[in-house]
Order: C-alpha cells, then sequence, then structure tokens
C-alpha cells in the first residue's frame, strides 16, 4: 500500500514522483518546479503506514479537503489507488504544472480531479461536488483543510454520513493546539478555536453509542473516525449523538473539617442559626 | 482469534468453557455453578475481535486489573494465549470452583494467576505483583476495576510505563458516563468522577507527542493506548504530557461596555 517510499533529506520519491518536503527546504534545490509541493513529513505518514498495515482497507472514493497544489491528491492516488479522487481547495490556486503533467501522463483526467476556490464549509457546494464525481458512498475523507474547529465540524456534519459503513474520516493536524512551533509563531490564530475541542466530542460521541461512530483512533498527526454499521440520516448534528450524565457537585457537609466547611458554619453562627 | 465462540441466549461457549452472561440471566439455568460469572457482551467481544484483527500483536506477558470471580481471567487466556496472565481485585478471595478445576485441569497455576484484595490505586503493591511475576516488560494491561476516574489514572501513572513500546493498555468501559443505563445507577450519582476527562487528557497527551504515546484508539466498550517508544520518566504523570495553547481570555463585550459605562461615571 505504502511501498517504495524513498524519503531524502529534502525530498520524498514515490514511483516516480518528486515531492518536495516543505519542512525541510534548501537552496541546493536542482529541480526547480519539477516536483509536488509536499507538506506532510516522515513521521506523519509513517503513522498513516502503521494505521493501514494489517486493515486490508479497499478505498475506491476518496474525497480530500485541502491541497495545497495537489500534491497531496497525487500522495494518496499513488498510495490507495482509488478509482476517484477528488480535491477541495478554498485557495485560488489552480493545478500546478507538475500536477498536469502527473495527470495527463497516466491519464487520469476521469479519475483525479480538483476544485478551487470551495470552502469546506460550504455544505450545499460540498454535498453538490460528492453527488457529481461520486457514484457511491465515500470510502474515505480526508481533512487537511483549515483546521479550524467551526468549519472543520461543518465538513463532518455534511460528509461523514456520506461515508460507508467502515470507511473512514480523517482529519490531519488536528492537535496543532498542543505544539508550541504552531502556536507561538502564529498568533493570529488567537482568535480561532482549533481541534482538540472536536476530537473529545468525536470521543464521547462514540461513547455514547456506536449508531454513527464505530471507533475513532488518535496519532499525534491525524484522528481517523470510523463509520459504523446503521443507516445515517442526511446532515447530522455531532451534539445530537451525545449524551452525558449531568454534572454532580458534592455537597459540601457542613460537620466537615476543612476551610469551606468551618466557613460555612461560621456563617450560620452569624447569622443566628 | 473468536473462532469457535458460540453466542447463546444466557451463554457464550467457548473451547468448550462456559461463561454465564450476566446481561442475559434468566431462571432457566441448568448448569447450576458450573460456568464463570461474565459480565462482557456480544458487542464488546465484537470490537476486541475488530480491533485484534487489525493488528499483528502477540501477547506475552498480560496483566489484569478487576476480575470478578476470575471468568475474565480465563477468557482472556483462552483468547490470546499469552505466557502469562496475572488477575488483581479489590475483593476478598472467591475463586469459583469452576475456576479452580479449570486451573488444576489445566495446569496452569504458574500461568494463570489471582492477587485479592488488592487496590488498583496501590502503587506500591501493584509494581510489586509486576516486578515480582513478570520477567520483562507488559504486552497488555485491562482495566476493567474501580472504573473511577483518581484510581483509574493512578494505575495508569503506575503501570503505562511497564507496558512495552507496540503494546497496549486498554480501559474497558470507560463510557459508562454517556450510557443513561449508567448514569442512574447509585454510582452515577455518588458524584464519583468518570472516565470521560480522562480518555480525553490520554487524547490531548498523544496530541502533545507520541513518543510515550503512540496511539489511542476508543470504542464505545473500550479503549486500547497504545505505547510509544521512548523510554518513560521514572514519575511519569499524564498531566506532564500535555501541553496546550491557553488562548487568551476576551472579556465578553457586554462586560467591557458595563466596566466603560462605570469608569465614565454613567
Amino acid at each position: 500500500m505504502f511501498e517504495n517510499l524513498i524519503w531524502q533529506k529534502d525530498r520524498l520519491l514515490y514511483n516516480g514522483l518528486v515531492f518536495r518536503l516543505e519542512h525541510y527546504k534548501n537552496d541546493d534545490w536542482e529541480l526547480g518546479d519539477q516536483c509536488f509541493v509536499f507538506y506532510k513529513i516522515k513521521k506523519l505518514v509513517d503513522q498513516y503506514v502503521q494505521f493501514f498495515a494489517n486493515r486490508d482497507f479497499d478505498c475506491r472514493r476518496l474525497l480530500e479537503l485541502g491541497m495545497w497544489e495537489g500534491g497531496s491528491l497525487a500522495f494518496w492516488y499513488e498510495a490507495l489507488r482509488p478509482d476517484t479522487v477528488i480535491g477541495i481547495d478554498i485557495s485560488d490556486r489552480k493545478d500546478s504544472a507538475y500536477f498536469q503533467a502527473f495527470v495527463r501522463g497516466h491519464q487520469l483526467e476521469n479519475r483525479v480531479k480538483t476544485y478551487w476556490r470551495v470552502s469546506q464549509a460550504d455544505k450545499p457546494k460540498v454535498r453538490e461536488i460528492v453527488r457529481k464525481e461520486f457514484n457511491g458512498p465515500l470510502d474515505l475523507v480526508i481533512d487537511d483543510a483549515s483546521h479550524i474547529y467551526g468549519p472543520t465540524l461543518s465538513s463532518f456534519e455534511t460528509l461523514f454520513p456520506m461515508i460507508r459503513p467502515g470507511g473512514f474520516y480523517i482529519i490531519e493536524d488536528w492537535a496543532w493546539e498542543h505544539w508550541p512551533a504552531c502556536y507561538v509563531e502564529d498568533r493570529s490564530r488567537d482568535d480561532d478555536e482549533g481541534l482538540s475541542d472536536l476530537v473529545s466530542q468525536l470521543v464521547q460521541a462514540a461513547g455514547t453509542s456506536d449508531s454513527l461512530i464505530k471507533s475513532v483512533t488518535v496519532y499525534e498527526g491525524f484522528a481517523a473516525v470510523e463509520r459504523s454499521d446503521a443507516q445515517a440520516p442526511g446532515d447530522i448534528v455531532l451534539t445530537d449523538y451525545i449524551k452525558r450524565r449531568p454534572k454532580i457537585v458534592k455537597r459540601v457537609d457542613l460537620s466537615q473539617e476543612g476551610p469551606i466547611g468551618r466557613i460555612k458554619l461560621g456563617i450560620r453562627s452569624l447569622l443566628g442559626e | 482469534m473468536s473462532d469457535g465462540m458460540i453466542w447463546q441466549g444466557d451463554r457464550v461457549v467457548f473451547n468448550d468453557l462456559v461463561f454465564r452472561l450476566e446481561h442475559g440471566k434468566n431462571d432457566d439455568w441448568e448448569l447450576g455453578d458450573e460456568c464463570f460469572v461474565f459480565y462482557k457482551v456480544k458487542g464488546l467481544i465484537d470490537d476486541y475481535e475488530r480491533f485484534f484483527s487489525s493488528r499483528q500483536f502477540v501477547c506475552r506477558r498480560f496483566l489484569e486489573l478487576g476480575m470478578w470471580e476470575g471468568g475474565s481471567l480465563v477468557f482472556w487466556y483462552e483468547l490470546l494465549r499469552p505466557e502469562k496472565i496475572v488477575g488483581i481485585d479489590l475483593r476478598k478471595w472467591v475463586e469459583s470452583s469452576y475456576f479452580q478445576s479449570y486451573i488444576a485441569r489445566n495446569n496452569l497455576r504458574d500461568k494463570v494467576k489471582s492477587y485479592w484484595q488488592v487496590n488498583q490505586a496501590d502503587t506500591q503493591r501493584v509494581r510489586t505483583i509486576v516486578s515480582t511475576e513478570f520477567a520483562g516488560p507488559l504486552d497488555l494491561v485491562v482495566d476493567d476495576a474501580s472504573h473511577l476516574y483518581e484510581p483509574t489514572l493512578s494505575s495508569f501513572q503506575t503501570l503505562f510505563p511497564l507496558v512495552k513500546p507496540g503494546g497496549f493498555y486498554i480501559i474497558e468501559d470507560w463510557a459508562w458516563e454517556h450510557w443513561p443505563v449508567c448514569f442512574t445507577s447509585d454510582l452515577a450519582t455518588s458524584g464519583d468522577r468518570g472516565l470521560t476527562d480522562l480518555v480525553s487528557e490520554i487524547v490531548q497527551a498523544a496530541g502533545t507527542s507520541n513518543g510515550l504515546i503512540k496511539s489511542i484508539t476508543v470504542y464505545q466498550g473500550f479503549t486500547a493506548i497504545e505505547r510509544g517508544d521512548a523510554p518513560a520518566p521514572n514519575d511519569f504523570t499524564l498531566r506532564d504530557q500535555i501541553v496546550r495553547f491557553e488562548r487568551p481570555v476576551r472579556r465578553p463585550k457586554v462586560i467591557e461596555r458595563l466596566t466603560h459605562a462605570i469608569h465614565r461615571g454613567f
């Protein structure tokens, strides 16, 4: 599935394709634009390799949210060999020349497609694209788009019901709130809620019932939500799938030792009780 | 893995052993005490099957916290065939005769062991048992004991460092706070903290770094935490493994306006 990945210091070579590792960019680059721009590092890909190993996962229909210049579409196409892989991105970039050559060279015009200038939170548009491009339920969705709570939840609520039982919804880099390198450099994200709470909610939904979510598997680099066997309604509201015991506040025993008990006793005696 | 497990209304028969399903208990029972008392349901076992079949896992050293009368020790022994399985339980010695005859018949006295009246939160005692009984790091820990936050965290902090890289620490029935049938019971109204917050914290630790916690997989019936490759610090605490960006607290607009008004003297 992920055979023949060749990692070098500034690039990943995979089935004759060159992925330039943006995290290890240097000035010794000799290939100009003859490469995919690639934001995944070996540690992340290793986690994917471990996740998919022994799983016997058949991926025919793959949707990716957030694809930079198309490089990650090519990566997933090579890794999972789906029948169809569609990418959506909010930016007004377009397919890079290297990407276009890849699609033409492999005659993938009908199998690998990109949609630019589409927000992951645009529910009608996202739904329309899925209905148009796929002739059945999705096997895999990979969200590598905004990494912000609101739009990520919106995509999940729209797309998770469109996944087949046993299929996965993957949220990449969900844990950036836990990585100092992310939140120290970019204070502009101060107002944006990250995805840690969303993953906690997904875990609680999985604990409440297995009617929607069969399992949640969390790695540092991504979280994978497995679709259960039950029929899903159209759109869902995640919080509808979470039930939790109401918070119970322990009543303080007035006779107890300790500061609170003493304060309460003090108040009582002041009131003449 | 679970080949040969035969589920019937009130029992599961597995390798010719009878496990009486406490959740499917009825009055038509004809076998008296000739059975293990068993609290797991089919949905839970199916999820375990799903979990273990999607990975190559060899279990040699197995520790279980909370084992009722020994039935779940036998269940796990039959399922994973570890070299050794040790159980710990808070209760007084209650090995059933069915359990004792199983051990004697199969000559398992050194391979399947039980310790009674041991609290999962008794760090010293738990650590002593592990070092006495096991010759190397643990492959699997299953915590089916208190289901309360403090003692469960205590066991996790004591035992997770003793699990080998690639091994698993499993917490069973972590989600009872989400099950109406549980949260109306005595346990749930006692005010004791359940395990949902603990699982959230472990998720956050996994997100902070994959050194100690490589992954965590959550099913409705259990959660499995995979040990990473990094050596654990001597005084391992979960809290130390979590780093999280604290968003600056924004004062709500109403309060800002009110403050402003006060400053202006209304």
